[in-house]
This record gives structure tokens, C-alpha cells and sequence, in this order.
């Protein structure tokens, strides 16, 4: 018999007690791991930073403090005896939980459009989904309240919330559309073309897409800018993930490469062989510290993205399609119509799966975890259908952060503290802490590297405006050397050379005169001599 | 009160070309001076005594000895005002004589009777030397002038004793006095009504160096010659009753005369002053420093601060609960006598709170001061420390040469006269030698006295020395043979031929004077018992040593110095000096000769290693190194069948380890094994995962139920082949990583401009030069991926953003970690809890609106 350890854990993010106890202290609440005492010759400064010291510390301690205030506790499935985790089927989990959970459990039949692309939004409250053959729908699926269907008639490749469940993208046919949640069409990009993949960066407000051309484009949701265009020069793009620790984002590759993307560098930051075939799916932890990724060769790997080291490999019997990591650390993944959920599968090698989902009939096409919540969404063939998996979601949440409760009146103000603390593209890099800190480069170099951000910048924005404003001369034909000689010469100087410019012109005025006339057919005098004999007649 | 005022009034003459006189030296000259002015006299008298001259001078004494009554009368509080500014020793120095006037012509010139000249003299000088005082001690006029004091008062005594003997021209020497005596006297009336008048004015009247109106020389001043030290002085010679009149003078004036303090010079006092002055003020502000610390270094100020210095009050309450408990016995003592009121309570707490505390901070200055180690601040305060025990003295007024500390001035003194350049070594000396000038009279006269003064100097020392060695020696005379023996010793000037000549002279002279003095010493047993008396009063007083013989000896001896021209003359205790060089040299030259032995010893044996080392038939090798070579050797030439198999295997085992080095480091070039490069490696227990090949290391994502599992052998080959599915990304991705490096690694870049330098035709040779830039770029083994196999890291993509970067480590730190340190904190509610928000964005100044901030008040109220 299977038991769930606590039933209340696979409530909203209110269950169970967090055990993010000690040994979480110092990853989480410290941030430097240089510690040791510099000797200081300045008493003054000593002082300061001793006293700065102690803040950090005391800052530190209150953080930790605080844990007391986390009433919710994560807890997973325990098997007794005999019994394995990833023998228990949804159906039998569904009589052990609450009725509320039980309901979250669901399945959606949509035969008709599928395969489908799912997402949640940030605070798990809403779910998007996107079928391949033109079928979208957002909608609350706890309270079973549909925010809008829409049956665009064109191929749907990928969808994405945005900052909040209010707009959504769709990458359609060929270019990209943002709709707001009553299903209007807002914007059209453009110039993403034929995308295959999005992600949204929320501190950013940047939209990343990236599509078969091997483009990646970044564009910034709040202005309306498109930041920057980015040349692959690696086909077309087989996956996208992005690192939430710092922004970067992630492309898999039909050459098996997994590159790391920044918007201020026209380079990929990092470059890794993964697989041998093209990378199906990538998926980073929420902390930046793993990354795992799925090749068309049948292997799963996990990375360690800080020092871009292999941790181990897995192997699935079917090349996986998609991959997700929970807040949690479990690790979902998707191959033919199995989904797969692996516990602490990222830290140490596992022999087997937490849990095990057969799909029957129908390719899994898109895997997510839905955020603070104990469930696993994915998209197939025939519709989409929601797990259980119990200790999945983060069970705590900081409601300044993501607040999966929020009032219409805290998601206006989240969206307004959103934007006035929103990062620029420029501070995106692989240590996200390196704001402020002193520049390695030498000072020649950094002054160049200075000077060429600013121009960028005010080129692109002072060039645009001056090209709309400044007036062209379209008079043409009205202006001469001779002409312009005589305007630039003073009026009251009477020189040789402009009395010989003065008859030149006289004699052209002459010229056209004549040449209007004979096309009138009006008789024209004619002289007899030429021009250069002329000054001798008369 | 008297004065005898003698002026060297030949000392312009005598140091015209010569070298410059200092102010210290002054002093000296005069003594000089007036020693060979007075030895001409004493040479003339000898032969005729004058009954007249010592009429003469019997009259002006007792003139002196009236005027010094009067003066004394009619000027009581003046008196003591002028006691008041000069040296305590001087005190009973009524009737002191300055050696102020003796006048070109080598006469004395007045027994002047004012004490007011020599009073106003000594001011001036002091003022106008002021600054050469404070280096050298001020007794080194002092004991100048009493040396020149007594050698007067010899001749004195000279005159008195043999001046029925006088000459004739000596008569124009003795009116001449007479008149001097006069104008000496007229002139130090009008000087007492003048220094009254200054003393009204508040005007300091004492040291001041004068020129002397008449002849424009220097007089010196600074110290009178006491009564005290004419006495002791005084040989039998002298007169008796001269002495008793004396002896009478000091009587009364001791009758009249207290021992007061004297002032210090106004500069000085000043000084002193405004040191103290300094002191009140820096205490005075002090008050706040702990204050105005304390603020500063608060981290947080809310104004209006609390009363007595904002966050410290707390502090200050308690420090002054605890001093109510410490300090409650001793104020209930003081409460149990009499009644206090709270604010004398208070005050008295106070008091006792600010003492503990300056003498806390004295402990602990001091204890800091215990711990520098420099040199220079140890220099600098030692001299400070000096000054400060020279002021504490001068406070004091004690009476010099009484103290050790006079003994280390004098001892000073001497030190200082040591490096005087009174040797023939001084530019000036060696000029007159290199350009015969001492052929030249005055010159050569000058020279010698220039080295006779550097004997005495140096002599003084010596006979310091004597005194205290051996007193009882002094009554003997040196034996003409030692000093026959020490010409023969002479260095320098003193080998030329007319030095020689002129010694030969002195010899001849102090041969007789000798005879002389040998009759005398076996004849009169009078002098001989005041010579002693003299020399155990004189103890203190080097100078007395000139030739152990006493006054009359020593006198005598000076006479022959001054007719020979002879700078030495053979003291006991520089022969003495030799001998023990002698011996030294002895010693020396016996050590040097042992070195010198155990130099050869050594000497032969460094010979004996370098002829062992230029052996050709022994090498100094080591055996390892002999045996390799050897081995070489027989590989060569004993070219024996088995040795060549052995050195071939040899060669071939080692080329097979070296094969093996390289595979198992990589180097080999071996075909990339894909499979290799791609093998799963589990991080955990690679050992069983390494080893037991593809499919056992991976964990499949399935769950092999027993009815779904193939044959292993089979799923194996699938895998594979899947595996090996795009190899060509493998080799795709290498050479795309060494693209990278290349492309970030140095560059060389070829700046020849084209066709420069190369011309056609024949024998033209083809230009060498190659113009190449170099780009500095990161080096393959600097790379971050240069140990990651399957990663290519952007070295050049990896820039971060200059504008959200700081060029420099702004000031505060010092180093790029302390600053980066401070930001590791982030300060937004995110991140941080409300409490820490709120204290660390606290602003620094925080003031309370609408309220008049008070100027900061005293802690201590005193």
C-alpha cells in the first residue's frame, strides 16, 4: 500500500514544513564565500568594515530568523516495505490525497489540435495552452475558469505568459503575437520569424525567441524595443531554457551543442558538447546550479552550469522531448508517451524513478511543473493532463515576490514595482553579482569598451530620430556654381571675375530662353557667328 | 662694588689675517692676549723693579675699593635688581673683576670702579650671542676669563713683587692707566644712570655682548671672575694685604646680598610660557575629544543630541555611577569632617575623575612611548629631555660646578674643544705651509699660537686627568730628558728646520729655568707649601695645570714659550701618552706578526689545494658522475656484441616506457576513440561504472520489468550504434574550440609595407625585415576550458559591462575585496528582512524638525 506522508503538502503552497533548515543557511542567506579577515591598515576603515561585517551577519541571522515564519512543509511519497514510489499510479495516489488536490489531478481530452504546448504562469495560478493546429486557451484550472479560447487558424509552435497571467505570446506560423487574457491581439513581432521556441525573462521583461533561421532575438515587452538580434550560426534551433539564477539563456542545437546566450554579447558566453545528436530539451534548476539536458541520442546528461562539468548521464530508451526541473529539484522527463519524475536525480545518481506516468496513445510533447503547487502539467497528442506529484512545488512562497494568492490590487502593484525595478539587457551575465565591482580590464580598455556602449546606445536612439526629422533640399535644378558664387560673394565687391560671372550667366539665361523658344517654334534670333567669334561682331 | 676692567685691545692686530674668532672663543683670545701682553711686561720687570708702577696700582685698587664702598651705598636695590638677573654663583661677586680693557698697547688701562659697565656689558653680550649660548654651556666663558683672570692677577702679583724692577718706558704705560682708569670710571658713571633707566623700562640689562666704543673690539661679559677665584689664584706672591682687603670686601657684601633666582632670557621665558600656555589650551580643548570622537565615529547621529556629547551619554553616566562607587569612601571620609556642599562634592569628584584619568593617559602615553623604537624620535627627545633639565636648572639658579651635571658640561666642553681646529691640518695651515709663509713673522707666529691653543685645549683635558690620578706628582718637575725625547718624537711643522731651531732655543732656556727652579724648590719652603695650597684649591679648574710646578713654574715656562715661539714644551702626561703608544705598537705589531703566521699557515694550505686541484691526475669529481662517464666510454669503444644488445634493449625498454608516459598522459598521438570521449562517466562511483562498460553505467529511464528486458547484448549494440549516431559533431566541435583559441590566443600580424625595400635586378637580396604586431591574447593554458573537454568558454564574449562597473576601487578601501565585500549585502526588502531594511538604510544625520540644535557642551564641568 502506497501512503503519502502528508497529505496536506500536496495542497497550494501551504503544506508540510520546509526542511530547508541548516544546510541550507549558506547557500541561501550568504553571499560570499570569501570570509576571511583581510588585514585592514586604516583604522578607519577597519572599523567600517568590521562594523559592515557584522550588518552582513546580523543581516544573515534575521534572514534565518524568519524561517520560523515558513509554516508550510514539502514531503514526498514513501513507499513501505515491498513497495517502489514509481509503482503508484495517479489513480490510486487520487484516493490517498484531499478532495482539493485530487480535483488538480485532471486530463484534458483536445484530440483535435494537439500536440500541445503548455505554461503556467509565474505564480502557478494560470495555465496556457497552445496546440500545434491553432487551438489556444488560458485559463484558472483550479477554479475551472477559462480567461479565453482562441482558434487562431495557423500553426502554433510555442506559447508563453508573461510577467503576469494578463498577457501571453504565441508563436505562430511566422511571426509572434501577444495577446492580452480576453484573447485580443495586442502586437504582432515581426522580426521574430518562424520562431520555435520563447522564454520570458521576468526581472528583464524580455522576450527571447529563437526559431528555425538560428536567430535569437530579444525583445523588450515593456517598450515595445526589440533589444537585440543574435546570429546562431548553428541551424536551427532545437531547444531553449532559460537560467533563472542569471538570465542567461540556454539554446540546444541540432549539433548537439548547448550554447549560453547574453543580449550584449554577439558570441555565445559558453559553448558545451552535450550530445551527439540534436539537443531535444533543456531544462536549468531554479538555483543555476544544474542543468540537464535531453539529446535526440537518447541520453539525458546533467551539467553543472557553474563549472560546466558533466555530473552524470541517464539514458532514455526513447529520445526525450521534453525535460522540467520543480523548484524542488525534482526532475520530470518526457520520452514517447512516458513521463518520467526523477527524485534528487541532479545531485547523486539514481538507480530509478520516483515516479512513473504512461500516457497511452499519445507522444508527450511539453513538460512543466506548476509553480508552488504539487503538480506536473503536460502537454501530448490528445490534450493535456495534470500529475500529482507530491513534493514537487515550493511550499512557501514570498508573496513580494510571486504571490499565488494575489488581489487584482497586488498584481497592479506587482506589475508597477515590476517595472520600476526592471534590469537592463546590459546586466545580464553569468555572475549576476558582478554590478558594481571593480572592472579587471585595464583602464585604456575599459574607456573604449565604455565609449562604445554609450555610442551604441545613443546612435540607436538619436540616429532613428534624426533621420525622421532632418528635412531633405528637394529643390533641384535651381542651383549652379555660378549662381552660388555670386550668392556667397558680397554684394558691394565688384571684381573682374565677377563681372565675367555675371555675363556667363546672362549669356545661359539667353541660352534657355532660345531653347524655349525653339520649342515653341517661336523664331529665334540667330547669330551669325559662333559663341567664340561673337565678341567680335557688333 | 668693583670692577677691573681689561680690554684685549690687541686682539684685533694679532687675529687680522688669521682665522676668524668665534664668539666662544673670544674669551680665549683675551686670556691670550693679555697673557702675552702681560709676560712682556714681567720680562722687563724683571730685570728692574718698579716702585712706581706698584705705587700706581696699589692706588687704584684702593680707588676701587672706595668707589666700591660708595657704589655699594648709594646703590642698595639696584643692587639686588642686579643680582637678580645674574647667575646665582655671582652673587657675592661684589668687587668682581671683568677682564674687559686691556688696550692695544698691552697696558692696563683702568681699574675701573663702576659696577654698572660691566653689568651693562654682560647684558649686551648675552643678548647679541644669544643664540651661539644655547649650543655651547655657558660656563665655557667663564672659566675662560677666570683663566685669563688669574694669569692677570699673576701678574699682578709679578708687578707688586718686583716693581722696584720696572723700566723706564713702562712709566708711559702706567700714566696711560691712570688716565684710564679715569675715563673708565666717568664712563661708568654715566653707564649706572643709563641702565637705571633701562631698568625702569623693563629692559633686559645683562648678557649683552658691547662693542667696545673705544676700540671696537668685542667684549665678552658673560661671567665676572669672583672674588673667590682671585683668591684661589693667588700665589705667595701676591700680596698680602691686596688680600686681606679683599677678604674684608667680601665680607661686607655678604653682609648685605641674598641668593636670588635670575630670570631667564626674555626669549626663553617666553618659551617657556607659551609652552605652558600651550598645555592649558590643549587641555582646555582636550575636554572634547572624546566627544567630537565619539560623534564621529557613531554611526548614526539624531540631533539635538543628548546633553554632554549625544550617543556617549549613556556611557558617561555609568562611568561616573562607577567613580561614585569607587571614589564613595574616600567622600564619605570626607563628608565625616565637614559638611560639603553637592557642588564641591561634585567638584572634587570631578577632580579627582579628570586626575585618575590624565594620569591613566600618562600611563598609557608613556607605555607607548616605551615601545618606539626609532632613533631619531629617541634623538630628538633626549635633546628636548636636555633642554628641558637646562630650563628646570636655570629655574632652579643652583650654582654651577657643583653639580655632576657641571662635570658633564665640562666634560662636554672638552669634547667640543677637541674638535676645534687648532692643528696644523686646517686649510689655512697647510696653505702657510705650501706657500712658506710661515716664513713670514706674523704668520708664523699666528700659526704657532693657533697650535699652542690646541695643545693647551687638549692639555686641559690631560691635566683634568692628573688631578685626579696623581695630586702628589704636581709639586715635581718634568725631567729635561723626556722632554728632549718628545722633541725628538715631533711630527708635522714641528720637523722644520726653523721650528727645530726655535726649540733647540726653548730647550736652552728651560734648561736654565729649570736650574732656576731646582735652586728655588731646594731653597724656599714657603712657596713651595702655597703652591700646594693653590693646587688643592684649584681642583676643579683644569687649567691650573700648565706644568706641575705651580704658578711660578708654570709662568715661567709660558715666558720661554713665548720667546722660543715654540708651541710644545713637554708636559709630563704626553709623554706618558707616547710611552703607552710605544707599548700599544709593540702589542700591535706582536699580534700582527701571529696573524701574519696564521695567515702563512693558511696561505700554504690554499696552495697546496690549488696545486691538488691543478693536478690533472686528481679530479675532484664526483664518483656517480665518473661511473656515467665511464659506462659511455665502454659503450664506445669496448665495443664488445653483448654491450651493444644491452644498450639497444636498454633503448628500447625506454622508448616503450616513454610510450606508455604518453598514452597515459595523453600526449600520444593517438586517433581520437570517440567512445572514449563520450563514455559516460559517473561522478559517484565511477569505478564500477568506468569498468563495466556502456549500458551497466547508465540507468535507463525505463523500468525494466523482467518480461520487457532483452538480451544485454543485443540493446548494447543499439545503443552504440545510436550513440555514434552524429559523430561528426564530436570533431566539428574540437576543431570549432581550436578555431576559438586561435582566434583569442596572440596574433601576429604582418605590418610589412608592401613592395617597401624590395627592389628587382640582379644580386639584389630579398628584405630580411618582417614588420610583425603582436596581439596579446589569452594563451591556450590560460584558458578557463583548457581542462574541459567538451566546453568552449568565450574569453572575449565574457566582458561584463563597463558602465555597471567601477573603474577604480573607490576611496575608502583600500583593495578590490575589501570593497567588494561591502556590497556583497543587498539592502532591498527582497533580500532582507524589514528591520535589517530600515537599520541599513538608515541615513547617517538624522535631525529632529523644529528644533534648535545646541552648540556641544564641555563633559567635564570644571
Amino acid at each position: 500500500m502506497s501512503v503519502v506522508k502528508s497529505s496536506e503538502h500536496v495542497r497550494l503552497p501551504g503544506a508540510g514544513t520546509t526542511n530547508a533548515g541548516s544546510d541550507m543557511f549558506g547557500s541561501i542567506y550568504s553571499r560570499s564565500t570569501t570570509n576571511k579577515n583581510v588585514r585592514v591598515k586604516d583604522r578607519k576603515l577597519r572599523a567600517n568594515i568590521k562594523r559592515t561585517d557584522q550588518k552582513y551577519k546580523d543581516a544573515i541571522r534575521a534572514a534565518k530568523s524568519t524561517e520560523l515564519l515558513l509554516q508550510e512543509d514539502a514531503g514526498f511519497l514513501e513507499a513501505e516495505g515491498m513497495e517502489k514510489t514509481y509503482k503508484f499510479s495517479q489513480t490510486e495516489l487520487k484516493k490517498h490525497v484531499d478532495v482539493t488536490t485530487a480535483s488538480k489531478g485532471f486530463e484534458l481530452k483536445l484530440e483535435h489540435f494537439g500536440p500541445y504546448e503548455i505554461d503556467y504562469t509565474r505564480n502557478g495560478r494560470k495555465l496556457l495552452l497552445g496546440g500545434r493546429k491553432g487551438h489556444v486557451a488560458a485559463f484558472d484550472f483550479r477554479e475551472g475558469t477559462l480567461d479565453t479560447e482562441l482558434h487562431i487558424n495557423e500553426t502554433i509552435r510555442d506559447v508563453k505568459y508573461l510577467h503576469n497571467d494578463q498577457y501571453f505570446a504565441v508563436a505562430q506560423k511566422k511571426y509572434v503575437y501577444i495577446y492580452d487574457k480576453s484573447g485580443t491581439e495586442l502586437h504582432c513581432l515581426k522580426k521574430h520569424i518562424e520562431v520555435t521556441n520563447m522564454e520570458f525573462l521576468p526581472y528583464h521583461f524580455l522576450l527571447a525567441t529563437v526559431g528555425n533561421a538560428g536567430w535569437l532575438k530579444y525583445q523588450d515587452v515593456s517598450t515595445g524595443d526589440q533589444v537585440c538580434e543574435l546570429r546562431t550560426k548553428m541551424g536551427p534551433t532545437t531547444s531553449l531554457a532559460q537560467n533563472q539564477y542569471n538570465a542567461i539563456i540556454h539554446l540546444g542545437h541540432t549539433n548537439g551543442t548547448v550554447s549560453l546566450w547574453a543580449p550584449n554579447t554577439s558570441t555565445p558566453l559558453v559553448r558545451i558538447l552535450s550530445h551527439k545528436g540534436p539537443v531535444r530539451a533543456i531544462s536549468v534548476d531554479r538555483g543555476g546550479h544544474y542543468m540537464a539536458t535531453a539529446g535526440a541520442d537518447g541520453q539525458l546528461k546533467i551539467w553543472d552550469v557553474r563549472m560546466y562539468r558533466e555530473v552524470h548521464a541517464y539514458y532514455t530508451p526513447t529520445p526525450s522531448t521534453a525535460l522540467d526541473i520543480s523548484d524542488r529539484g525534482l526532475l520530470a522527463v518526457s520520452w514517447g508517451p512516458h513521463v518520467t519524475i526523477w527524485k534528487d536525480a541532479l545531485r547523486t545518481k539514481q538507480k530509478s524513478p520516483y515516479m512513473t506516468h504512461l500516457n497511452p496513445g499519445a507522444t508527450v510533447n511539453d513538460v512543466r511543473f506548476c509553480p508552488f503547487d504539487d503538480l506536473l502539467g503536460f502537454g501530448h497528442d490528445e490534450g493535456f493532463t495534470s500529475l500529482i506529484v507530491p513534493g514537487a512545488g515550493e511550499p512557501n512562497f514570498d508573496a513580494l515576490e510571486v504571490n499565488p494568492y494575489e488581489t487584482l490590487q497586488q498584481r497592479r502593484e506587482g506589475e508597477v514595482h515590476g517595472l520600476l525595478n526592471k534590469l537592463k539587457p546590459e546586466m545580464i551575465a553569468l555572475d549576476p553579482n558582478f554590478i558594481g565591482n571593480v572592472d579587471p580590464r585595464a583602464p585604456e580598455e575599459r574607456r573604449q569598451a565604455l565609449v562604445l556602449e554609450t555610442t551604441d546606445e545613443t546612435d540607436k536612439k538619436v540616429g532613428k530620430a534624426d533621420a525622421k526629422l532632418q528635412p531633405k533640399a528637394k529643390m533641384r535644378g535651381k542651383n549652379s556654381a555660378l549662381r552660388k558664387y555670386l550668392r556667397k560673394k558680397s554684394k558691394n565687391v565688384i571684381d573682374e571675375r565677377k563681372l565675367r560671372v555675371e555675363v556667363a550667366l546672362e549669356r545661359e539665361k539667353k541660352m534657355r530662353q532660345d531653347n524655349l523658344k525653339r520649342r515653341k517654334g517661336l523664331p529665334v534670333e540667330e547669330r551669325k557667328l559662333g559663341p567664340a567669334l561673337a565678341r567680335f561682331g557688333k | 662694588m668693583t670692577t677691573t676692567n681689561f680690554s684685549a685691545g690687541s686682539l684685533g692686530l694679532t687675529r687680522a689675517q688669521g682665522t676668524r674668532p668665534c664668539y666662544h672663543e673670544i674669551p680665549q683670545l683675551l686670556a691670550d692676549a693679555t697673557e702675552s701682553q702681560m709676560a712682556k711686561l714681567d720680562k722687563s720687570k724683571a730685570k728692574q723693579p718698579d716702585i712706581a708702577a706698584k705705587k700706581k696700582l696699589e692706588e687704584a685698587l684702593r680707588q676701587v675699593e672706595d668707589d666700591e664702598i660708595i657704589n655699594s651705598d648709594s646703590d642698595d636695590s639696584f643692587l639686588a635688581d642686579d643680582h637678580d638677573k645674574d647667575g646665582g654663583d655671582e652673587s657675592d661677586g661684589e668687587g668682581s673683576i671683568a677682564l674687559d680693557d686691556v688696550d692695544k698697547f698691552g697696558i692696563l688701562k683702568a681699574a675701573g670702579n663702576s659696577p654698572a659697565g660691566t653689568e651693562d656689558d654682560g647684558g649686551s653680550a648675552y643678548h647679541d650671542s644669544e643664540s651661539a649660548e644655547d649650543e655651547t654651556p655657558s660656563s665655557s666663558g667663564t672659566s675662560d676669563i677666570d683663566g685669563s683672570a688669574q694669569s692677570i692677577t699673576t701678574r699682578l702679583s709679578d708687578i707688586e713683587s718686583d716693581s722696584p724692577s720696572l723700566e723706564e718706558d713702562d712709566d708711559n704705560a702706567i700714566r696711560s692707566l691712570q688716565k684710564a682708569i679715569d675715563n673708565a670710571s666717568r664712563k661708568s658713571e654715566e653707564e649706572t644712570f643709563k641702565i637705571k633707566k633701562r631698568k625702569k623700562l623693563g629692559l633686559p640689562t645683562h648678557f649683552t655682548p658691547t662693542v667696545d666704543e673705544d676700540d671696537g673690539t668685542f667684549v665678552p661679559a658673560k661671567k665676572k671672575v669672583t672674588l673667590d677665584d682671585i683668591r684661589a689664584h693667588t700665589s705667595s706672591s701676591f700680596g698680602t694685604r691686596s688680600l686681606a682687603r679683599l677678604d674684608e670686601l667680601e665680607k661686607r657684601s655678604k653682609g648685605k646680598s641674598e641668593v636670588v633666582k635670575s630670570r631667564l632670557g626674555r626669549r626663553l621665558e617666553a618659551r617657556v610660557d607659551r609652552a605652558a600656555a600651550y598645555e592649558i589650551a590643549k587641555a582646555e580643548v582636550g575636554k572634547w575629544e572624546d566627544t567630537v570622537k565619539r560623534n564621529r565615529e557613531a554611526e548614526h547621529l539624531e540631533f539635538p543630541l543628548q546633553q554632554s556629547g549625544g550617543v556617549a551619554t549613556a556611557d558617561i553616566t555609568n562611568s561616573v555611577d562607577a567613580d561614585a562607587e569607587v571614589y564613595g569612601e574616600k567622600l564619605v571620609y570626607g563628608l565625616e569632617d565637614r559638611e560639603f556642599s553637592l557642588d564641591e562634592v561634585v567638584t572634587r569628584r570631578n577632580e579627582l575623575r579628570r586626575m585618575r584619568e590624565l594620569m591613566f593617559r600618562e600611563e598609557m602615553r608613556a607605555k607607548r612611548v616605551k615601545k618606539i623604537k626609532s632613533k631619531t624620535y629617541r634623538k630628538i627627545h633626549k635633546r628636548e629631555k636636555e633642554r628641558a633639565q637646562e630650563i628646570a636648572a636655570q629655574l632652579e639658579g643652583e650654582p654651577e660646578g657643583e653639580d655632576e651635571e657641571d662635570y658633564d658640561r665640562l666634560v662636554k666642553r672638552a669634547r667640543e674643544r677637541m674638535e676645534l681646529r687648532h692643528k696644523n691640518t686646517s686649510k689655512w695651515a697647510r696653505d702657510v705651509k705650501r706657500m712658506n709663509l710661515h716664513k713670514d713673522k706674523g704668520t708664523r707666529e699666528e700659526l704657532e699660537e693657533m697650535l699652542r691653543r690646541g695643545e693647551d685645549l687638549t692639555r686641559k683635558i690631560e691635566g683634568d686627568d692628573d688631578e685626579i690620578t696623581d695630586d702628589d706628582d704636581d709639586d715635581e718637575l718634568p725631567s729635561i730628558p723626556d722632554m728632549e725625547e718628545e722633541a725628538e718624537n715631533a711630527k708635522g711643522i714641528m720637523t722644520m728646520k726653523f721650528m727645530k731651531e726655535a726649540e733647540e732655543r726653548l730647550r736652552k732656556q728651560t734648561r736654565e729655568v729649570f736650574e732656576d727652579l731646582r735652586r728655588m724648590e731646594g731653597g724656599d719652603d714657603e712657596i713651595e707649601e702655597q703652591v700646594t695650597d693653590s693646587a688643592i684649591k684649584i681642583i676643579n679648574e683644569g687649567r691650573r695645570q700648565y706644568a706641575p710646578g705651580g704658578q711660578e713654574a708654570k709662568g715661567l715656562a709660558e715666558d720661554a714659550v713665548e720667546e722660543s715661539n715654540a708651541a710644545d714644551y713637554a708636559p709630563g702626561p704626553l709623554e706618558r701618552k707616547m710611552a703607552t703608544i710605544v707599548v700599544k705598537d709593540g702589542g700591535i705589531s706582536s699580534v700582527t706578526s701571529s696573524r701574519q703566521k696564521l695567515n702563512r699557515t693558511e696561505s700554504k694550505k690554499v696552495e697546496h689545494k690549488s696545486a691538488e686541484a691543478s693536478n690533472p691526475w686528481i679530479q675532484d669529481v664526483e664518483p656517480g658522475s665518473v661511473a656515467k662517464v665511464q659506462s659511455v666510454l665502454s659503450l664506445s669503444k669496448d665495443s664488445t656484441r653483448d654491450a651493444k644488445t644491452e644498450a639497444r634493449l636498454k633503448r628500447a625498454r625506454k622508448n616503450a616506457e616513454k610510450a606508455a608516459n604518453a598514452v597515459a598522459n595523453g600526449d600520444a598521438d593517438v586517433k581520437i576513440n570517440v567512445n572514449q570521449i563520450l563514455q559516460v562517466r559517473d561522478v559517484h562511483d565511477d569505478g564500477d561504472a568506468g569498468a563495466d562498460g556502456f549500458a551497466d553505467s547508465q540507468v535507463t529511464m525505463v523500468y525494466k520489468g523482467g518480461r520487457r528486458a532483452k538480451p544485454a547484448e543485443f540493446q548494447q549494440r543499439e545503443l552504440v550504434k545510436r550513440a555514434f549516431a552524429g559523430d561528426d559533431v564530436v570533431r566539428e566541435f574540437e576543431a570549432e574550440k581550436k578555431r576559438t583559441i586561435e582566434d583569442e590566443g596572440d596574433k601576429e600580424i604582418d605590418v610589412t609595407l608592401p613592395g617597401w625595400g624590395s627592389w628587382t635586378g640582379k644580386g639584389v637580396r630579398k628584405p630580411q625585415k618582417k614588420f610583425v604586431q603582436k596581439i596579446e591574447g589569452i594563451s591556450p593554458k590560460n584558458r578557463k576550458d583548457s581542462k574541459l573537454k567538451n566546453v568552449i568558454i568565450n574569453e572575449k564574449a565574457a566582458k561584463r559591462s563597463a558602465k555597471y562597473t567601477a573603474g577604480t576601487v573607490p576611496f575608502p578601501y583600500e583593495t578590490r575585496e575589501q570593497y567588494e565585500r561591502s556590497l556583497r549585502m543587498p539592502i532591498g526588502r527582497q533580500w532582507a528582512t524589514q528591520t535589517t531594511v530600515q537599520r541599513l538604510t538608515k541615513p547617517k544625520v538624522m535631525v529632529k524638525p523644529g528644533v534648535v540644535i545646541e552648540p556641544l557642551s564641555a563633559p567635564f564641568a570644571t
